[in-house]
C-alpha cells in the first residue's frame, strides 16, 4: 500500500519495532532500562499530585456522600439509645422493687410469726408533716380498721379507715392514735402518742407509768419499742428515739419526746401486718 | 491560522521543534498521571479512559502524519513503560494510529470537531482490539460477552466522554505552537 511506502513510515516502524521489542525483553526479564527508569522518576511527581487529587476527592466526596447512610445510622442509634434507656429505666425500678422484697423478705425472717400485706401509698396529707397516708390495699385484700402498718424501720401507724381497694393510715403523729411501748435499757413503760403542739416537729409524746421525776432515768436517745399491749401492735417492733425528756408541769409525770423510727415523707411502700400470733 | 499544519512549519525550527517536544511531554504526562492515577481510581461508567491515544489522534490531526508517527512511538513507549509490564504492543499500534489519523485527515482544511468524531470512530474500535489483545494474553479462560461489557464497552464510552473536551485545549495548543 502506497501509504505505508513511506521512507518515513518504514524508519518510524523499524524504530517502533525495535522499541518494542528491546522493552519487552527487558520487561519480561525483570529488568528496568535506563529510558524506563528515567520516565517512571519524572513521572513520580506528577503522579504523586494525581494520587493526592483523589484521595481528597474521594475524602469530599465519603464526607457528602454519606450522609444520608450517616442519618439512617443516626436514627437507628437514637432508637437503640430510648430502647436501651428504657430498659435502664425497667432495670432500675426492678432493682428498687427487689430491694424492697429483700427488705420484705428480711421482715418476714425477723418477724416469722407476721403475715404481712404490701401496700403502695397512692395519697398523702398534704401538709408539713405527714400524719395521715393513702395505700392501695382494702377489704378485698382482706385489709381492716385498726390493723398495724409498719417497715423495716419500724412503725408506721395503723389502718383508722377502708374500703374496697383503698385505706387510711394515720401514722403515729396522730393524736387520736397511742400505742403501747417499751424501753428495753429500763423496761420503762408507757404510751405513745401524738400530740396536737408536736405534731409540726415531727414527734410524738410518750408519758411513763410507774415512774415520777425524782426516779426518771430515761435519757436521749433511748429506743423505744411497742410491748404489744392494747392488740393493735405486735410487740418488739421499733417506734422511734427518745429526744428529750421532760416533766409536765400540769400532772408532774414524766414525758419523753420521741422521734418516730420511720419518715412518713419518704417510702412509697409499706406492710399492714394482717395478722400475727399473740 | 488553519488547522492543517505541515510538519515543517512545526519540526523545521530547531528552537520550535524544542518548544513542542516539551509542550508535548508535559501534555503527555499530565494524560498519563490521569490515565493512571486518576481515573484507574475514578473510573468513568467503569472504564478507564485512554487520554494518551485520544491526545495522540488529536495531534496528528492537528500536526500531520510525521508529528502523529513520532508521537505514537514515544507517547506508546511512555504508556508501556509507566503503565504496564510484558509485551509492549502499543509503541507499534501507536505508530499506526497516529501516522494513519494524520495521513487520512492530511485533506481536511478546517479542522472541527465533527470530522475528528469520524476518524475517532474507526480509531477508538482499533484501541479496543488492542486491549482484546492484552485481556486474550493475561487470562486463561476468556469470556467475550464478559470482556464486552465489562472492558471494551465501559473504555470506549469513557474515552469517547473525553474526545470532546479534550479536543479544543489541543487545538489551542497546536495552534499556539504554530504562532510561536
Amino acid at each position: 500500500m502506497k501509504i505505508f511506502q513511506n521512507k518515513f513510515f518504514i524508519v518510524c516502524l523499524c524504530v517502533a519495532v525495535a522499541v518494542a521489542g528491546i522493552s519487552s525483553t527487558l520487561s519480561i526479564m525483570g529488568y528496568n532500562g535506563l529510558l524506563r527508569n528515567a520516565l517512571g522518576v519524572i513521572a513520580t511527581p506528577f503522579r504523586l499530585v494525581g494520587t493526592a487529587f483523589v484521595n481528597a476527592w474521594e475524602g469530599f466526596t465519603v464526607y457528602f456522600g454519606s450522609i444520608g447512610e450517616l442519618t439512617e445510622q443516626n436514627q437507628q442509634l437514637k432508637d437503640q439509645n430510648a430502647a436501651l434507656q428504657e430498659q435502664l429505666e425497667r432495670a432500675e425500678r426492678l432493682e428498687q422493687e427487689n430491694q424492697r422484697l429483700r427488705a420484705y423478705l428480711a421482715m418476714k425472717a425477723e418477724y416469722p410469726s407476721l403475715s404481712f400485706e404490701e401496700g403502695m401509698v397512692i395519697g398523702r396529707e398534704a401538709s408539713n408533716h405527714v400524719t395521715v397516708l393513702t395505700l392501695n390495699r382494702g377489704t378485698v385484700h382482706g385489709i381492716e380498721t385498726n390493723m398495724a402498718v409498719i417497715t423495716k424501720e419500724g412503725i408506721v401507724g395503723c389502718v383508722s379507715e377502708v374500703g374496697l381497694t383503698w385505706c387510711k393510715v394515720s401514722t403515729l403523729l396522730e393524736t387520736a392514735r397511742s400505742v403501747g411501748v417499751y424501753l428495753p435499757r429500763n423496761n420503762a413503760a408507757g404510751i405513745l402518742s401524738g400530740d396536737y403542739s408536736m405534731k409540726n416537729d415531727g414527734l410524738c409524746k410518750l408519758t411513763f407509768v410507774d415512774m415520777d421525776a425524782k426516779n426518771a432515768d430515761v435519757q436521749p436517745g433511748d429506743t423505744v419499742y411497742s410491748s404489744g399491749l392494747g392488740s393493735v401492735y405486735p410487740p418488739d417492733l421499733k417506734v422511734g428515739e427518745v429526744v428529750s425528756v421532760e416533766v409536765d408541769n400540769a400532772s408532774r409525770t414524766l414525758i419523753a419526746l420521741v422521734r418516730p423510727a420511720v419518715d412518713f415523707s419518704e417510702p412509697d411502700y409499706f406492710m399492714i401486718i394482717t395478722g400475727y400470733q399473740k | 491560522m488553519t488547522g492543517h499544519t505541515h510538519h515543517g512549519r512545526i519540526l523545521g525550527d530547531g528552537r520550535r521543534a524544542a518548544r513542542f517536544i516539551l509542550t508535548e511531554s508535559l501534555l503527555f504526562l499530565i494524560m498519563i498521571t490521569l490515565q493512571s492515577s486518576v481515573f484507574a481510581r475514578l473510573p468513568i461508567f467503569g472504564g478507564v479512559p485512554d487520554l494518551c491515544y485520544l491526545a495522540l489522534l488529536l495531534i496528528a490531526y492537528f500536526c500531520g502524519k510525521e508529528v502523529g508517527a513520532v508521537t505514537g512511538i514515544a507517547v506508546g513507549f511512555a504508556v508501556e513503560a509507566l503503565c504496564s509490564q510484558g509485551i509492549a504492543l502499543l509503541p507499534i499500534v501507536y505508530l499506526f494510529c497516529g501516522y494513519l489519523c494524520g495521513y487520512f485527515t492530511r485533506a481536511i482544511a478546517q479542522k472541527r470537531l465533527v470530522p475528528f468524531l469520524s476518524v475517532a470512530a474507526v480509531a477508538l474500535p482499533i484501541r479496543l482490539a488492542v486491549t482484546l489483545i492484552y485481556v486474550c494474553l493475561t487470562y486463561d479462560q476468556i469470556y467475550l460477552l464478559e470482556i464486552l461489557f465489562k472492558i471494551l464497552l465501559p473504555q470506549f464510552f469513557a474515552t469517547a466522554v473525553f474526545l470532546p473536551i479534550l479536543f479544543f485545549p489541543i487545538r489551542w495548543i497546536c495552534r499556539w505552537m504554530e504562532k510561536a
